[in-house]
């Protein structure tokens, strides 16, 4: 029996790749700790879209660094996002052009990107930020309700003067949307309405 | 450019260069059809619009909500899921270090009206932070089908749906605004149509680009004790989705 050299060559070059296959086959069989194969309980998941307050990252942030909002944590808020978010609310080239000491209590109100709830508080203050010790709220329940109209407070918030400490840096025309909730809410459990 | 001027040979391959280009601009047109970052693009269902908490019925009870998968059409809905390749997570914060100390853990099994919901939690995070997270090793508290209410109204009480989207904003003049916003490509990705500049539109010709879609909701309420366990009353609340 003869082989040609070529022929032989590719035999020999088999060899390597059928371990590679055993081992990687092994490395499958152990990798879930339960000696079996396909999803179970301990796969992974990672992380790609993340909420809390609302319009914090449709808002502050630019397009391009919606992703890395959403695949972080609220911990790593203050590395990640804060520059860029203040940066939209004040400074040189700034979008909103307010006051640097209004921009850092909108930032502390916001960042860590988390709905803040106070649970011993009346129930009858939730609202979207009225955690806040700053008037016109007064360290209420907080959260986040289905009929707030977040989109209204965030522009006034952003833009005009809510809290009565940044007068100067407004723009009027770019505090409301002028758009009105047209859900109907159920006032039991599930709360949120029917669909259309 | 006179065509006589050019070989037969010529002439057929400035033709095939002609029809790929052609070519290939159709496939770019289809390939883009998306809305928001390249994670969006591959599953709309990963596509998390609105979190939200507030009192719930009786004494001590919060309700959470966590909606997803933009601008269901009411077409669409009577067949809608969720992805039952992704995890959904409550993640509550109750000693102020804004690290998670509670999940509630949320994932479907099945397709179409049929498909089933499983809820753990609220639990110790198994793993704690945005990557890596792995399902509880647990029994659910609450499991059954979706478009149901289920569990118990004392104790943890979950629905899992398609529902109206609460979310109310005139989405069109928002993007005049802030232009960079926009979604890539269908009705919302173009420039700027209103006439009305860096400005909101007047109260009556305002529209509220959402009215008329839906949302996948799950809404779960539970006792406010259940999340403030071990820490204290001021809870930092956030919503994930994983793959």
């Amino acid at each position: 029996m003869s082989m040609n050299p070529s022929n032989r060559l590719r035999r020999w070059a088999l060899v390597p790749a059928v371990l590679g296959l055993a081992l990687v086959a092994a490395g499958c069989s152990d990798d879930n700790g339960n000696g079996g194969s396909g999803p179970t309980q301990t796969r992974a998941y990672n992380q790609v879209q993340r909420l809390g307050n609302p319009l914090v990252s449709e808002v502050l942030l630019s397009k391009r660094s919606h992703a890395t909002h959403g695949a972080s944590s609220p911990s790593d808020d203050a590395t990640l996002i804060a520059g860029e978010a203040l940066g939209f609310l004040t400074g040189p080239g700034s979008v909103a052009n307010r006051d640097p000491g209004y921009a850092a209590v909108l930032g502390g109100a916001l960042i860590p990107d988390m709905l803040i709830v106070q649970t011993d508080k009346d129930p009858a203050t939730a609202g979207w930020l009225t955690w806040l010790n700053l008037a016109p709220f007064s360290n209420g329940y907080g959260g986040r309700k289905l009929t707030d109209d977040v989109v209204d407070l965030a522009l006034l918030a952003v833009f005009g003067d809510p809290f009565g400490a940044d007068p100067t840096h407004t723009t009027p025309s770019l505090t409301t949307d002028n758009v009105a909730n047209d859900s109907q809410f159920l006032t039991a459990f599930p709360y949120v309405g029917v669909p259309n | 450019m006179h065509w006589q001027k050019f070989s037969r040979w010529q002439r057929l391959a400035m033709i095939a260069v002609i029809a790929g280009l052609a070519g290939g601009v159709v496939r770019v047109a289809i390939g883009s059809d998306h809305q928001d970052t390249p994670e969006v693009e591959l599953n709309p269902k990963m596509d998390m619009t609105e979190v939200y908490a507030f009192p719930g019925t009786g004494t001590d009870r919060i309700a959470l909500v966590m909606n997803s998968r933009a601008f269901l059409t009411p077409a669409q809905s009577p067949t809608a899921s969720f992805d039952q390749d992704l995890l959904y997570q409550f993640k509550i914060d109750n000693d102020g270090d804004a690290v998670e100390d509670k999940v509630i853990q949320v994932v479907f099994s099945g397709t179409g009206a049929n498909q089933k919901v499983k809820v753990y939690g609220p639990l110790d995070p198994p793993v704690v932070g945005s990557m890596m997270n792995t399902l509880a090793d647990a029994t659910p508290v609450v499991s059954g089908p979706i478009n149901t209410v289920l569990g118990n109204a004392n104790g943890i009480q979950v629905f899992a749906g398609p529902r109206d989207d609460p979310f109310f904003i005139d989405l069109e003049a928002a993007f005049c605004i802030l232009p960079d916003r926009r979604p890539v490509t269908g009705a919302l990705s173009a420039p700027c149509q209103l006439g009305t500049g860096a400005a909101f539109r007047a109260p009556g010709a305002a529209q509220n680009y959402v009215n008329g879609f839906n949302v996948l909701s799950l809404v779960i309420e539970l006792p406010e004790a259940r999340l403030t366990a071990g820490g204290t009353s001021k809870l930092g609340i956030w919503g994930t989705i994983s793959r």
